[in-house]
């Protein structure tokens, strides 16, 4: 896949130092670190404050790219592992109970219970957030298999990649996490008050 | 069938239309003076070995708790020590002569 505004020489400059070149990798690839960052996010970290301790890695080791794969590809590897660090040093996941859930939250849920359609950007966020609750319960590893499969539709094998391991270990860690989260849902629905 | 509420709820947040993504301002100013910050800082040849000596030590410790563990124990066990009975029997039989 070749870069796209940011090319090679763009690259060399940002590698020599030159600040311009460095502002314009930031400026290409924000998107890209922010997507994974609210994906990801571990409770209590400000998505800002991972984004830039992902680009300050980004910018330590870029003398250590060497082109084999895109630049984003590197950034994403980069940006998935800052953030599973970030979740290994949270030691306490949560347990969800009915109760927890804000009242949009369980609108949500109820509207997924009762196969209703979500009808505005308001409801859909509430439901995007109820997922990330859920996923919070989840170890760090699996959550992060889990969003990246489920909520950004990533493949197995890109995965795989991003999170340096095998495409078996992703796919027994996936179908285990699918299976407890499925779980908690129903303890949910038995805890409705 | 069971429903797999997981996999609706997962399909509908996929669907739903994420956050509008907007640099903060002098985001990039922000990153850049991290990094010169962070090159400015003399390197420690330690912050290469920490993570090797922290676990390292706790092993040690482990180590050393159960090895006084072990030796307390066998302290307070009679001795059994076959050459020092025959040693007793020995001398006893010699006091008997």
């Amino acid at each position: 896949m070749p870069e796209t505004s940011f090319d090679r020489t763009w690259l060399e400059r940002a590698k020599s130092g030159d600040d311009e070149a460095c502002r314009e990798l930031i400026r290409e690839h924000y998107a890209l670190v922010i997507k994974i960052v609210r994906g990801h996010l571990p409770r209590r970290t400000d998505e800002e404050d991972l984004a830039q301790i992902i680009f300050v890695k980004v910018f330590q080791k870029l003398d250590q790219y060497n082109g084999s794969a895109p630049l984003s590809h590197w950034i994403s590897r980069i940006a998935v592992n800052s953030c599973l660090n970030e979740l290994r040093s949270e030691k306490v996941r949560p347990e969800l109970r009915w109760a927890d859930l804000r009242e949009e939250e369980a609108s949500a849920l109820d509207r997924v219970l009762e196969q209703k359609e979500e009808s505005s950007a308001d409801e859909q966020s509430a439901t995007r957030e109820l997922a990330g609750k859920l996923l919070e319960t989840l170890s760090p590893l699996d959550k992060t298999i889990l969003t990246l499969l489920d909520m950004e539709g990533r493949s197995v094998a890109e995965i795989a990649e991003l999170v340096g391991s095998n495409v078996g270990v992703v796919k027994i860690r996936a179908f285990r996490a699918r299976r407890k989260l499925r779980k908690e849902l129903e303890k949910l629905e038995r805890t409705k008050i | 069938m069971k429903r797999n509420l997981w996999n609706e709820l997962a399909k509908r947040a996929r669907l739903a239309s994420p956050a509008p993504v907007e640099m903060p301002f002098r985001f990039e100013e922000d990153v850049l003076g991290a990094v010169r910050q962070s090159a400015r800082q003399p390197w420690n040849p330690l912050s290469v070995w920490l993570p090797v000596l922290r676990p390292a030590l706790g092993v040690a410790f482990a180590i050393s708790i159960a090895c006084l563990f072990l030796n307390n124990k066998s302290a307070a066990k009679p001795t059994t020590d076959f050459v020092s009975e025959t040693e007793s029997l020995i001398q006893m039989a010699v006091l008997n002569e």
